[in-house]
């Protein structure tokens, strides 16, 4: 653990597989535009099996660590290696040191599919046993500890479960473990594969896995990769009297970054607003729209449409997330 | 540094239904490894389990509050002893930045939601975490706790780590309080799964010793109330003990067994100590994993000695798995509870069915029966399937002041 490295957090790589395949650009602009016939295409070729990385062709050599894996965690090799890629961290910049490298996902149905398969294979058995391979890959920590095996990440490696806040409460994980100096890199994200779950919400993301790359910023500044992204800053705090109408939930504002406005909630004030809600016909589950969010605006920071800095809002169940992200581009 | 005070605590497992239940039966030597009534054992490879037998007491509780599950059951019932046990209402509650944040397993998400789990042969709806999450909080709101509620995975490390994580928000977080702890409950399935991957003993946990060969599996909940020290009100009372280290880390070595060369196991402690700023000449105690398999106690017996180096021969270790079982998610909050009692009571609870002539692990200091000890410092071992391993550093509160 490095003692004296910067308190700056920043957003280096993202790494996804979806039904819209794996390239980020694609998937934000689907996101935003709601282009989601491609996306219904090879949905068609995984709903009943929940095997993305098939439909897509995807033929990982790492997927042979075991016998069997879920669709969580090959999707989650697949998400985790894309955002490695991304942010420019080769193996053996992990094998030096391997402990600073953290894994934190986020699931609300986890090992799904291998659950799915226990109870069969336990109905056509009456009852009397199941198969230990399947049963070892039944814990929803299952996608964080294969992505660790495959890449070699010997730190922190938590799983958070549950619906409420999901998405920001990881933020606020990742954002915990760069603080204490636990790691100073954080793949933070969610793997889901709804295809087995009786209440399938049918839309193009419920098999998908997404992984952002958190690091401290010194870092990045003393490793050999791109530059970062955007920096990240995270608060949480009880919303103030009367703010509700400007402050809505799953909006990006543009941040004026005159001086004259102290606060967060002083520049929301003069902010505007900018388009980057998700699309209303790409169903995503809510838990995750604010990373989803995150990525879009960064795809938004690259492409240029916009320059400066941004705040996203979220409402959460103890106040409201503001998520502060400013372009290193 | 801001410690973390522990104020509260409650538990509810094989020992007993709470605090002094559980810690008078460790004391006593006792064990509540037992036949398992709630599910037909039958291809099972042991019939034996940590199971809390569920009295009419529960059930009433359980039915007064609508309770549909074990796991639910013996989250709700920890918690209300808990927070009872640090007195302080949920009004109370409403005006500190208070979060809950707790550790399973599995839970639920296998079986049927159900308080009585008997036979199940695969059909029908099942539970999930995705349910026991929105149990959580609305427990959550009727404790007047309205800050963070998360749930935890990390298999076996669940409840340490949920202990880590509550630290940690109260030291960077401005969090006034956290309960935190982890929760768990036996069924059918799980006995399955351990059957098939042989990790079941059949006759008993012996950890530690030359003759282990497999664990037992235990349940219950263990909930600790969590507060920052520079903020306790004057009806905080004493707290019982201070948490002042966490460690993280992660094995990446295989799915279900751990890394024999102990690395990750050694990491955690080292970070553990670390974050606690204490030196491993500084521990007086150590509270096994010892979960009585053959790879896990050899690779934790290693990683100690790679830790704490000429230290290790004197600093007592002991593992209660083999008085509640391998409680899994809840296990290491019940751990982290018997480690405070054994820094505020300066006792160390002993490690029952150790081979009375044979030691495996010669140069340690293994606990067979409780003794007395002066505990300064004092640290909790917890290790899961997919290498998740956590560790928890208590000390004194009076060393802390």
């Amino acid at each position: 653990m490095n003692e004296t490295a910067s308190q700056a957090v920043v957003i280096t790589g993202i790494g996804i597989i979806s039904t819209f395949g794996t390239r980020k650009e694609e998937f934000f602009r689907a996101l935003r535009t709601a282009n989601a016939e491609k996306a219904r295409d090879t949905r068609s070729k995984t709903a009943e099996t929940g095997n993305l990385v098939d439909a897509l062709n995807i033929e990982d050599p790492s997927f042979k660590i075991s016998r069997y894996l879920d669709p969580v965690s090959k999707n989650t090799i697949v998400a985790v290696g894309n955002a490695l890629t991304d942010a420019g961290i080769d193996r053996q910049e992990i094998s030096d040191a391997p402990y600073d490298y953290a894994v934190l996902l986020g699931t609300v149905h986890g090992p799904s599919a291998t659950r799915a398969k226990v109870r069969q294979s336990l109905a056509a058995r009456q009852g009397r046993m199941i198969s230990g391979t399947l049963f070892s890959h039944c814990g929803y920590n299952i996608a964080g500890a294969s992505a660790a095996i495959v890449y070699g990440l010997r730190g922190p490696n938590l799983t958070l479960c549950g619906k409420s806040d999901l998405g920001i409460s990881l933020l606020n994980r990742a954002m915990q473990l760069l603080k204490s100096r636990r790691a100073h890199t954080v793949l933070v994200g969610y793997s889901e594969c709804e295809a087995q779950e009786p209440n399938d919400n049918g839309g193009p993301l419920n098999e998908s896995a997404y992984v952002m790359c958190l690091q401290h910023e010194n870092r990045v500044a003393t490793s050999r990769r791109k530059r970062p992204m955007v920096e990240l800053e995270q608060e949480t705090m009880a919303l103030p009297t009367g703010s509700s109408p400007l402050l809505l939930s799953g909006s990006v504002y543009e941040l004026r970054e005159t001086g004259k406005y102290p606060g967060v909630f002083e520049k929301l004030q003069v902010a505007g607003r900018l388009g980057l809600e998700i699309a209303k016909d790409i169903k995503v589950r809510e838990e995750y729209a604010p990373l989803l969010q995150i990525g879009m605006i960064i795809d938004a920071f690259e492409s240029k449409h916009i320059y400066s800095s941004c705040a996203l809002i979220t409402q959460v169940r103890h106040g409201v997330s503001i998520l502060t992200l400013r372009s290193k581009m | 540094m801001i410690e973390a005070a522990v104020t509260g605590m409650g538990c509810i497992c094989s020992l007993g239904k709470s605090v002094p239940d559980f810690w008078g039966g460790l004391i006593a030597g006792k064990t509540g490894i037992s036949n398992i009534t709630a599910f037909p054992c039958d291809h099972l490879r042991s019939a034996m389990a940590g199971e809390v037998k569920l009295s009419e007491e529960l059930m009433q509780y359980a039915r007064k509050r609508g309770i549909k599950s074990r796991i639910q059951l013996f989250l709700r019932w920890a918690l209300d002893e808990a927070i009872t046990d640090r007195d302080i209402s949920s009004r109370s509650l409403e005006d500190k930045t208070v979060g809950l944040v707790v550790g399973t397993s599995l839970g639920m998400s296998l079986v049927r939601e159900s308080l009585e789990v008997g036979t199940d042969h695969g059909e029908g709806e099942y539970g999930t975490l995705e349910g026991f999450s929105d149990y959580l909080n609305e427990t959550a709101d009727a404790c007047g706790i309205h800050g963070e509620v998360l749930v935890i995975s990390t298999a076996c490390a669940s409840g340490a780590n949920a202990i880590g994580i509550a630290k940690d928000m109260i030291a960077l977080e401005g969090y006034d309080m956290v309960v935190c702890g982890g929760v768990d409950s036996l069924d059918r399935m799980k006995y399955l799964g351990h059957s098939a991957l042989n990790t079941l003993t059949q006759t008993s946990i012996r950890p530690f010793s030359p003759r282990r060969d497999g664990t037992l599996f235990g349940e219950g909940a263990g909930i600790l109330v969590l507060e920052k020290s520079s903020a306790l009100g004057a009806g905080a009372g004493t707290p019982y003990a201070a948490c002042i280290g966490t460690g993280y880390s992660c094995d990446a070595h295989h799915f279900t067994a751990p890394d024999p060369d102990g690395k990750g196991a050694a990491r955690v402690m080292r970070e553990a100590l670390h974050d606690a700023g204490i030196s491993p000449e500084d521990v007086g105690y150590i509270n096994l994993h010892g979960s009585g398999t053959y790879l896990n106690d050899s690779m934790e017996a290693g990683a100690i000695q790679e830790v704490f180096g000429q230290a290790a021969s004197r600093i007592p270790l002991s593992s209660i798995k083999p008085a509640i079982g391998h409680a899994m998610g809840a296990a290491g909050a019940l751990e982290a509870i018997a480690t405070v009692l054994s820094v505020k009571r300066r006792k160390i609870p002993p490690t029952l069915n150790l081979d009375p002539t044979k030691d495996a692990f010669s140069s340690f200091l293994i606990n067979r029966c409780a003794e007395d000890a002066t505990i300064r410092y004092a640290v909790s071992n917890s290790f899961g399937f997919g290498g998740c391993n956590g560790a928890v550093v208590f000390s004194r509160w009076e060393e802390t002041i």
